[in-house]
């Protein structure tokens, strides 16, 4: 056996990883230099177990937790505010909406001139919202979905 | 902690527990710290990026799919958070501080003196065995949990162990 052959097998012997053969110990006690390199190999393992780190501090956890609830904290008041933003496109939209169909339906012009009679009006808005019926359905759609998001954001996050 | 306690308490954790989540920090803060103490060159960080970790181990969790342990996932988040810290100090600080000082000249006691050695040995040491050796040195972090984590083989673990160490005897030499 050769030093170079040895020192493949000096950190295993020191860490007690395998038990040196005959041949192997033959060496190692006929050669100073790996002798000494398995002599030091055995205090650097000593050293490396002893030398732990130091445990995590008393109020580790307590950190921990209280940054986890600020995290959350930040994230519910993040979904607040999209939630708000969300909020007020529906309404814009909603309203340009119910704007728009009433001016191309005629009746923000029919009602200026209906108001002597609001039978005729009741009626002839009811004639005229009919074909744009899924335009109104859509944006009451669209309000629902918002409010749903509303709810599901308040009943998934939790209050810190 | 046996796999159902350690599925149970993610399942507790994933349902918004904040109690199971301190349990679930309590049982992994010691080898989490340590790692983080071992695998930092500024140990004034130590706290705030093992705490870090566990704030990316709570925002993970809905994902984790349990398919590795729970520490391994663990130790992997563990590296990643040193890597990136490492990474944004070294852009910060660039070369004007070397890893590897001269020992301090205040330190009166030997086997300070020997620790603060290993240290900065520990710390010259390429990154891949830096790990295993914050790992393996810190209890609870076995070959299979590390091969595991690293996917590599055991056998490969071990050989980059003797490597680092040889190397490690070399540099306090």
């Amino acid at each position: 056996m050769t030093c170079k052959d040895a020192a493949e097998f000096i950190e295993a012997i020191a860490a007690d990883e395998i038990r040196p053969t005959a041949e192997m110990r033959a060496h190692l006690e006929s050669c100073p230099a790996c002798a000494s390199s398995l002599a030091a190999a055995r205090r650097l393992e000593a050293m490396l177990a002893a030398h732990g780190p130091p445990p995590a501090p008393d109020r580790f956890v307590a950190a921990v937790l209280q940054r986890v609830r600020r995290e959350r904290w930040r994230m519910e008041q993040n979904v607040d505010r999209l939630f708000n933003v969300a909020m007020l496109a529906a309404l814009v939209i909603v309203a340009v909406g119910v704007f728009a169909l009433m001016n191309l339906s005629g009746f923000v012009a029919a009602a200026d001139g209906a108001w002597a009679g609001l039978t005729t009006v009741g009626t002839e808005l009811g004639h005229r919202m009919v074909p744009a019926l899924d335009t109104y359905i859509a944006a009451a759609g669209l309000l629902l979905t918002a409010l749903g998001m509303w709810w599901w954001a308040e009943r998934r996050i939790p209050n810190p | 902690m046996t796999d159902f306690d350690e599925r149970t308490l993610i399942e507790r954790c994933r349902a918004g527990d904040d109690i199971a989540f301190g349990e679930l920090v309590e049982q992994y803060k010691n080898l989490v710290y340590g790692m983080v103490w071992r695998l930092t060159t500024d140990r004034s960080q130590t706290d705030d990026l093992a705490q870090e970790v566990f704030l990316k181990v709570h925002r993970g969790l809905p994902y984790f799919r349990g398919e590795a342990r729970l520490s391994t996932w663990i130790f992997r988040i563990v590296s990643n958070v040193c890597n990136e810290a490492r990474s944004r100090r070294t852009a910060e600080v660039g070369r004007r501080r070397p890893i590897a000082e001269p020992g301090r000249p205040d330190n009166a006691f030997a086997d300070l003196e020997l620790r603060d050695r290993l240290d900065k040995a520990i710390a010259q040491l390429p990154e891949q065995y830096r790990v295993l050796i914050a790992a393996h040195y810190i209890d609870g972090v076995q070959y299979e949990a590390l091969a595991e984590a690293l996917d590599i083989p055991i056998g490969t673990v071990k050989t980059h162990l003797h490597r680092a160490k040889r190397r490690l005897r070399e540099l306090l030499q």
